[in-house]
């Protein structure tokens, strides 16, 4: 997983899976990496293969997070798969969705 | 298409420790092994994603000793619907009537959901021990069937797709039969070689096989040796599971380890260090592990002296459930003849325990002055141990105490030989060594020949002057008490000791 500051975005890339295993690093770092300044997470999730409910339920974490400072959280351009999770889940309707 | 609509029935069981990352592992092989039967992806990516749900759900409920205890995931492919089911060992939880979505800012509750969502039916079974979570969805008709259902192609797909359904009929309805006529033929106590033999020839004419190779573990966890071919002729070697990494393995231990049929032929060649070359060349076929419960018994291979012509789905239903029908019988006769074996161990043991009993004294002389008192205890079931008192003329009496090396009838065997032998020689009663010594004279060559030993001790009391004479072989040694004096053993160059008044 990679994560680095984009002016006031942290963004983060290169994450193969979300799962029950990874699930919790993922939160995690992101919770670290968080700086003040950071008004948006940018989540790329174009190589994400796999996604499952504890995948979900680090990514509501991660929007709870930003919620509380008022920050947002897009996922950009998700692949296939993700994308039709969060739509069977309609978490489409929490995050915003970003395709580039 | 083709492929799947006359696919026959295909099984995978996976059992794993009771832990996200063994789960995720076991549903990515859950993934290679439904896209190998030629699964499309969008199945693919939902059996997947409800195998990993079905499997964190097992890993999660799971607690204390049931996080010991594996994580079974087995998989059944058929060609009109795939069904999953998970045993896991937690106390469960309750599967709602109706699944909903949870709050939207939940950090969980969406597993079932999406396990709901993306099957047919839902079920939880719960045992006492063991639960079961049942998942099933009905197979998507493939799209080219719907779209040129006037054409003419069409018909003839959907005519062969209905000669393979027929096709499976036939096999299961022969399948059927062959377990009856096997249980029959149980019942009237077949079983053994010559009746696998039997049966696997059977199974190579139904399945039309050339040839048939069937291996077993006989509860061994790491190797498997041939139990039937029909290849006496080659010495086929015993195949280790657990083959250093790098190496090809071969097919049937493939199958064994991976838990799914294995194939081999013009696409898929054998590796060519696999024993099952020594059949032939060209060669066909596929291998079947060949499971009771969740334990691997065996695997089943079979195939032709070709490599194009595959089996078709009935022939392949055949073979299937013939070599498992003969998996839990051959098992079953294992367990049997286990049973039989500890029958026969407990028989002798008892046969032992009366020979011992029988070398006791049943009643101790009473000489005047005198106060004598046994007892015998054996540390297991039956020991080589014994006592003997016997009076040696008007005044004297000899105290007997042994015990044979090792346990069961030999021991009381010996026990009993010796017995026989003291009594023989009261003359020698008064001199305990010299006792010892011819007694190790008659008795040393048997006992050297099975390997056994005696040690034993002899006492001789005169009555008259209480005068003790002790000798031992290699026995415990003897403690004495007095009133009004310590409790001691007595030391071998004592030679004699003069037992008080009591």
């Amino acid at each position: 997983m990679n994560i680095h500051t984009n002016e006031n975005s942290l963004h983060v890339s290169e994450v193969p899976e979300l799962n029950a295993t990874t699930a919790g690093a993922f939160r995690d770092q992101i919770k670290s990496g968080l700086q003040p300044s950071h008004t948006h997470i940018d989540l790329d999730l174009s190589q994400t293969k796999f996604l499952d409910s504890s995948g979900l339920g680090a990514l509501i974490s991660v929007h709870k997070i930003m919620s509380s400072r008022k920050g947002v959280v897009r996922i950009i351009n998700p692949t296939t798969q993700v994308q039709q999770i969060l739509e069977l889940t309609r978490m489409h309707r929490i995050f915003e969705i970003v395709r580039n | 298409m083709s492929t799947l609509t006359s696919s026959p029935g295909r099984l995978m069981r996976i059992e794993c420790p009771c832990d996200l990352a063994a789960t995720r592992e076991a549903t990515r092989s859950i993934h290679l092994f439904l896209s190998q039967l030629g699964v499309p992806e969008d199945e693919l990516a939902a059996w997947e994603l409800i195998a990993a749900e079905a499997g964190n759900n097992a890993v999660e409920y799971a607690a204390g000793d049931a996080l010991k205890q594996p994580v079974e995931l087995a998989i059944e492919v058929t060609p009109t619907h795939i069904e999953l089911r998970v045993f896991d060992h937690s106390p469960g939880f309750d599967l709602p009537e109706v699944i909903e979505l949870p709050d939207p800012m939940s950090e969980g509750g969406r597993g079932l959901f999406l396990m709901s969502t993306l099957s047919n039916s839902i079920e939880y079974l719960r045992g006492r021990k063991q639960n079961c979570l049942i998942i099933r969805k009905v197979r998507a008709v493939p799209k080219e069937v719907v779209e040129t259902q006037s054409n003419a192609l069409e018909v003839a797909t959907l005519e062969s797709t209905l000669q393979c359904m027929t096709e499976e009929l036939a096999a299961s309805y022969e399948s059927l039969s062959a377990i009856f006529r096997f249980t029959s033929e149980l019942n009237r106590g077949g079983g053994g070689a010559e009746f696998t033999e039997r049966w696997l020839n059977e199974l190579r004419e139904r399945g039309g096989a050339d040839w048939f190779v069937l291996r077993l573990t006989g509860g061994s966890n790491s190797s498997i040796s041939v139990n039937c071919t029909s290849r006496p002729d080659l010495s086929l070697p015993v195949l280790k599971l657990n083959a250093p990494e790098g190496s090809p393995l071969p097919a049937e231990a493939q199958a064994a380890i991976n838990r799914f049929d294995v194939w081999f032929g013009l696409e898929s060649p054998l590796a060519e260090n696999d024993p099952l070359c020594l059949i032939g060349s060209p060669l066909s076929g596929f291998v079947h592990p060949i499971f009771v419960g969740s334990e691997l018994e065996g695997v089943m291979a079979v195939g032709r002296y070709t490599n194009t012509q595959a089996f078709n789905a009935g022939q392949v239903n055949i073979i299937h459930t013939i070599s498992d029908f003969l998996g839990i019988q051959l098992r079953n006769a294992r367990i049997q003849e286990d049973y039989l074996r500890g029958r026969l161990v407990t028989r002798e043991l008892e046969i032992a325990a009366t020979i011992q009993r029988s070398l006791l004294p049943v009643q101790l002389p009473e000489p005047p002055g005198f106060c004598l008192a046994g007892h015998s205890q054996s540390a297991s079931k039956v020991g080589g141990d014994f006592y003997d008192v016997l009076p040696v003329g008007e005044h004297g009496l000899l105290c007997i105490i042994a015990d044979v090396m090792g346990k069961g009838v030999p021991a009381a065997m010996f026990a009993a030989i010796f017995r026989s032998h003291v009594r023989s020689r009261p003359d020698l009663a008064h001199r305990p060594g010299l006792f010892l010594e011819w007694l190790n004279a008659v008795l040393f060559q048997d006992l050297d020949r099975v390997e056994m030993f005696i040690t034993a001790q002899l006492a001789f009391v005169d009555l008259r002057t209480r005068r003790l004479s002790v000798s031992s072989a290699g026995h415990c040694p003897l403690i004495v008490g007095a009133p009004g004096s310590d409790i001691r053993e007595i030391s071998m160059e004592e030679r004699c000791y003069y037992l008080n008044e009591v």
